[in-house]
């Protein structure tokens, strides 16, 4: 993993230019297969070459195909993270460094400053902008961590961040985003500008992700809470097939949960090992001060080999956090954010049932006034005009919910694909970064075991 | 099996280790293996009546079983459907003529040999004996059987004519109690969990300045568990206590030990063994003792055979208070100049102790991170499984829905994959876990055995200050006598009760000399033993340590080189590339050989 395109690392923009691409749009189905699993002979692809687009294998193929039509769109880095502030109102600002080859960015390269909000700002316009798009999810708020802002928990969202922005740079339908754009190209007062048009126009709810039939819906009150609330009534209607998908989604949930529980208890439990390593190295230490002779030479090593490798030990077990632990639990985030955009399709398609009952009741209506003898004009075509602005409401929850459907199921193919090459990497990982932690104690211990024969050799034992 | 490493490492048919050592045992050639192997086959309680009855037909005390081949031959004749009885009279045989070429170097140990070997036929069915061979006689130790050879072997060998085991724990009824049974101790004698009257004290103060080896740890709510696991665990222990009693110079050859490891039946019932105790000091003897001093009554002066005793261990309360005043005003002033060296080693001594207690607890914590790094590759093993199980049971709606279901399949694959690789590695480092807790055990021993270093140390001290004491005693009488003598002088004539008291004097004074003579011998006698105690328990120490430190390294190395094999073996199967794999295989020398043939490569293999 020594690629320096990998987000997980903190290297720079690597040296090795922009990559080719798979192409433009139409190929979608194509650049989709470069993210899955080669045929078993050959290699997967790296996680890097997942995270930030696409692999070198895939751009052999079918960008010389295309006469090199696509490259890369971007490379984007976060760096050096700078604590602002002091107290409850402190922050971390980081820089976000960008190469792009897209025409619209007025410079291929940009820098500009963000802090974490900025980051959830772009999230949240793109899961506004982009409905049943599956937007890659942001690092956790954690409010205990934040507080306290070490340097570790900086490093870890850092990396979470940079990954973040290379996977909404990496995604089809985000990267041509003018919310992207506005992000990475925005000095800080257009930038700012921005945030202030844009949380404005959604009516100061920065979270709001329902468009304007939806919104029209919420308005029902309780007839809509009950809709929403149990699935029952909504997936009567909802193709049954989608609904194992989302239980399926909402049980991985938990179980990725717990692995990613574990995965974090693995790392912890290595740092102990290794502290404890350190400590018995260093008590070995002392305790081979008292002895003489070959023990003490014994000693002596033991505790220098003990602490030597607590000392490496510790860069490996840093490791072992940012390429299994952190993407495990972006894996997680990453299912949760499936779920809510399935929530989404189902709160659209309540809204879709909820319009057509009340068109169905508007045409009642209409229909009682017009059954009904002496009825007065005005109030006919009023019942009239409802039930059109009805049936319009209707075709628009219906066209929302649709096109909301269409974009789901293939972000859901998106979704499986990159996910079974990213629990690939990272299991891939976890065995690397293990097989090198065992790798050095074998190393380490071998040593050991020579120095001790070389202690016994140049003063044998008197027998 | 010629590299013990292997042994607990062995991946597949993973072999608890209570079998381990059983085997270890019964595969022992010279342990006689057969008597290991009857003593199993035959139930333990269905042999009890038969070794009882053998028992109370060679009363000990008559019979005399020490030296005397002939008390064993009868039992053993009436006993002779079993098969390894005559294994055992080869042995013998075996033995006593080794113990006859060697008698003339260590007749000891010749003596020893007869007798424990008498007591193996007693017995019964206690297995292999105690063998007087030569030092290779106990086969090829495996490495968490049996205390590591000291490689000074020629000399220590030699001084260890005994080897104890402790073995087939098993439950008396009703009592609860630990069944322990030696090789040559029969199933009868049982309840040897507290070994009574074997308290460090008292072995220390009948052995003044010698390093006793601690008893094991006396854990009482861990004894009403009396779980299996605790029960082997306390078994080890024994075991190791006995072995380290037996190794020693002088205890192992005593009659405590004798005794202990010869007498049919009950300890407790035992006239020997009760009457070996030392007399404890009665408190009430003391005091009336005591009041008697004060009014002059009973002599003050400290007699030369008490002036060999320990003062805790004396009826006299005065000599106890006058001691403990001359250590409370800052111990004897002028030391000798071999004591100040014994005092430096004493200083080591307790320094020594600190640094064990930091080691002790940092090894007892490096053990118990492994062990709990051990269980949760498990758990992270078992939450993948359910993952896997989760997208197999249930992924096929979404590979269905979005026609993945190539993608749906690698992700069960790579998943359960991962999650088997983990729950195999978390079994293998709970047996690292288990080895390293077995190889770093010294440690813990010596800091066990710290404080009888430091007690045999201290009773030299105070053989000392009963010395000093007994000297500033003297001291004043021998001034009270100049004064009384001057005042004789000025007083012509004299008077008789002057003169009496005159010749009181010069009786204690002489009697005093007597005893202070004694103590001196008794303190010389003392720090002589501390001295050779001190270099022994040193040599034996570095001779473990050593052993300790290359065991573990060893250990660490095939755990190591066991876990890289399947990390990178689960790193291929899940795609690394080639590489990859080889640049870390590369970075690890290999124990084994360059292409991994080694033992853990085929190991591997299997």
């Amino acid at each position: 993993m020594q690629d320096p395109l990998n987000p997980f690392q903190p290297d720079g923009i690597g040296p090795g230019g922009l990559l080719s691409n798979g192409g433009g749009g139409a190929v979608g189905a194509t650049r989709h297969a470069s993210f899955t699993h080669p045929d078993p002979p050959g290699p997967p692809p790296p996680y890097d070459s997942v995270v930030m687009g696409d692999a070198n294998a895939a751009a052999g193929g079918s960008g010389g195909a295309d006469g090199g039509g696509g490259t890369r769109d971007f490379e984007i880095v976060v760096a050096d993270p700078v604590k602002q502030g002091e107290g409850v109102s402190a922050f971390v600002s980081y820089k976000v460094r960008s190469r792009t080859n897209l025409a619209q960015y007025a410079r291929p390269s940009n820098e500009v400053i963000r802090r974490f909000r900025d980051f959830a700002w772009l999230h949240d316009r793109l899961a506004e902008e982009k409905r049943g798009v599956i937007v890659p999810p942001l690092p956790e708020k954690n409010a205990v961590q934040k507080f306290t802002m070490g340097t570790d928990f900086i490093e870890e969202r850092r990396r979470a961040l940079q990954v973040f922005v290379n996977r909404v740079a990496s995604h089809p339908e985000l990267k041509a985003t003018r919310a992207l754009q506005r992000f990475l190209e925005s000095n800080e007062d257009e930038f700012a500008l921005e945030v202030a048009l844009t949380t404005a126009a959604a009516g100061g709810a920065a979270k709001k992700r329902l468009d304007g039939a939806v919104g029209w819906f919420k308005g029902l009150g309780g007839a809509a809470t009950s809709l929403v609330a149990g699935k029952s009534s909504s997936d009567a209607a909802e193709d049954p097939e989608y609904v194992k998908v989302r239980d399926y989604l909402t049980q991985l949930e938990s179980h990725l949960g717990e692995a990613a529980r574990q995965a974090g208890r693995l790392v912890a439990k290595e740092t102990e090992l290794t502290e404890a390593l350190g400590e018995f190295g260093q008590s070995i230490e002392k305790l081979g001060r008292l002895e003489e002779g070959n023990v003490a030479e014994a000693f002596q090593q033991l505790a220098s080999k003990a602490q030597g490798m607590s000392e490496s030990r510790k860069g490996q077990v840093a490791q072992l956090a940012a390429r299994f632990e952190a993407p495990i639990k972006e894996a997680v985030r990453f299912v949760r954010a499936a779920t809510n955009v399935c929530n989404d399709r189902g709160v659209a398609l309540a809204a879709m049932q909820a319009a057509k009952h009340d068109l169905d009741t508007k045409k009642v209506r209409y229909a009682k006034l017009r059954g009904t003898p002496g009825s007065a004009s005005d109030k006919l075509l009023e019942a009239e005009r409802d039930v059109t602005e009805a049936e319009g409401r209707v075709s628009k929850a219906r066209a929302s919910y649709e096109e909301l459907v269409s974009t789901l199921t293939e972000e859901l193919n998106r979704f499986q694909k990159e996910r079974a090459a990213d629990t690939n990497a990272l299991l891939r990982d976890l065995a690397l970064v293990q097989a090198s932690l065992a790798a050095d104690g074998a190393k380490g211990w071998s040593a050991l075991l020579n120095e001790l024969q070389a202690i016994q050799g140049n003063a044998p034992a008197a027998s | 099996m010629s590299d013990p490493l292997t042994f607990g490492l062995e991946d597949d048919g993973l072999v608890d280790l209570t079998t381990e050592l059983e085997r270890a045992i019964i595969d022992d050639p010279l342990l006689g293996g057969g008597g290991a192997a009857a003593a199993r086959a035959t139930h333990p309680e269905a042999h009890a009546p038969a070794a009882a009855a053998a028992a109370h037909h060679a009363p000990p005390a008559a019979a005399g079983p020490l030296g005397d081949p002939l008390s064993g031959l009868g039992p053993l004749g009436a006993q002779p459907q079993h098969q390894q009885l005559q294994q055992q009279l080869q042995q013998r045989e075996a033995a006593a003529a080794g113990g006859g070429a060697g008698a003339a170097s260590d007749p000891l140990a010749a003596g020893g040999a007869g007798g424990a070997l008498s007591r193996t036929t007693t017995g019964g069915g206690g297995g292999g004996g105690a063998l007087s061979g030569p030092p290779s006689g106990f086969g090829t130790p495996q490495p968490w059987d049996a205390l590591p050879e000291p490689p000074a072997s020629g000399a220590a060998a030699a001084a260890a004519p005994l080897r104890v085991e402790v073995k087939d724990p098993h439950k008396v009824d009703g009592g609860g109690l630990l069944g322990m049974t030696g090789s040559h101790v029969t199933y009868l004698v049982v309840t040897r969990a507290s070994l009574p009257g074997w308290s460090s004290q008292e072995v220390s103060a009948r052995y003044r300045g010698y390093f006793a080896p601690p008893r094991p740890e006396k854990n009482a709510v861990e004894g009403q568990r009396m779980t299996d696991a605790f029960l082997e665990e306390r078994r080890a222990a024994l075991q190791r206590y006995m072995q380290r009693l037996a190794a020693h110079p002088v205890i192992g050859r005593s009659e405590e030990l004798r005794l202990f490891l010869e007498t049919p039946g009950d300890l407790a019932s035992s006239i020997q063994w009760s009457g070996l105790a030392p007399p404890a000091a009665s408190v009430l003897e003391g005091t009336a003792k005591f009041s008697m001093q004060l009014i002059g009554r009973e002599s003050k002066v400290v007699d030369p055979v008490a002036a060999a005793a320990p003062a805790a261990r004396s009826k006299d309360l005065m000599r106890a208070m006058k001691e403990a005043a001359v250590g409370l005003r800052g111990g004897v002033q002028e030391v000798p100049g071999e004591e100040s060296e014994l005092r430096r080693a004493k200083e080591v001594a307790e320094e020594m102790r600190e640094c064990l207690v930091a080691t002790s607890r940092a090894a007892e914590r490096v053990v118990d991170r492994l062990d709990r790094l051990g269980a949760v590759c498990g758990d992270l093993g078992l939450a993948l499984f359910k993952v896997a199980k989760a997208e197999e049971a249930q992924g096929g709606a979404l590979a269905g829905y979005t026609g993945t279901l190539r993608q749906s399949g690698l992700l069960v694959n790579d998943e359960k994959r991962a999650a088997a690789a983990l729950v195999r590695l978390s079994k293998m480092v709970a047996r690292v876990t288990g080895r390293t807790a077995q190889e770093l055990e010294p440690l813990h021993d010596y800091l066990g055995f710290m404080p009888a270093v430091l007690r045999g140390l201290t009773s030299r001290e105070h053989a000392l200050v009963t010395h000093a004491t007994l000297e500033s005693d003297l001291a004043a009488r021998n001034k009270a006598l100049a004064d009384l003598q001057l005042a004789g002088a000025k007083v012509f004539g004299g008077d008789k009760a002057k003169a009496k008291r005159a010749e009181d004097l010069r009786t204690e004074i002489a009697q005093l000399e007597l005893s202070i003579g004694s103590a001196r011998a008794e303190y010389e006698k003392i720090a002589e033993i501390n001295r050779s105690e001190l270099e022994r328990f040193g040599r034996e120490r570095r001779a473990e340590y050593t052993a300790m430190v290359e065991n573990f390294a060893a250990t660490q190395v095939a755990a190591s080189e066991r876990l890289l094999e399947v990390w990178l073996q689960l790193a291929g199967e899940l795609g690394a590339a080639p590489a990859e794999l080889a640049a870390i295989r590369q970075s690890a020398p290999r124990s084994g050989g360059p292409d991994g043939s080694g033992l853990l490569g085929t190991a591997l293999q299997s």
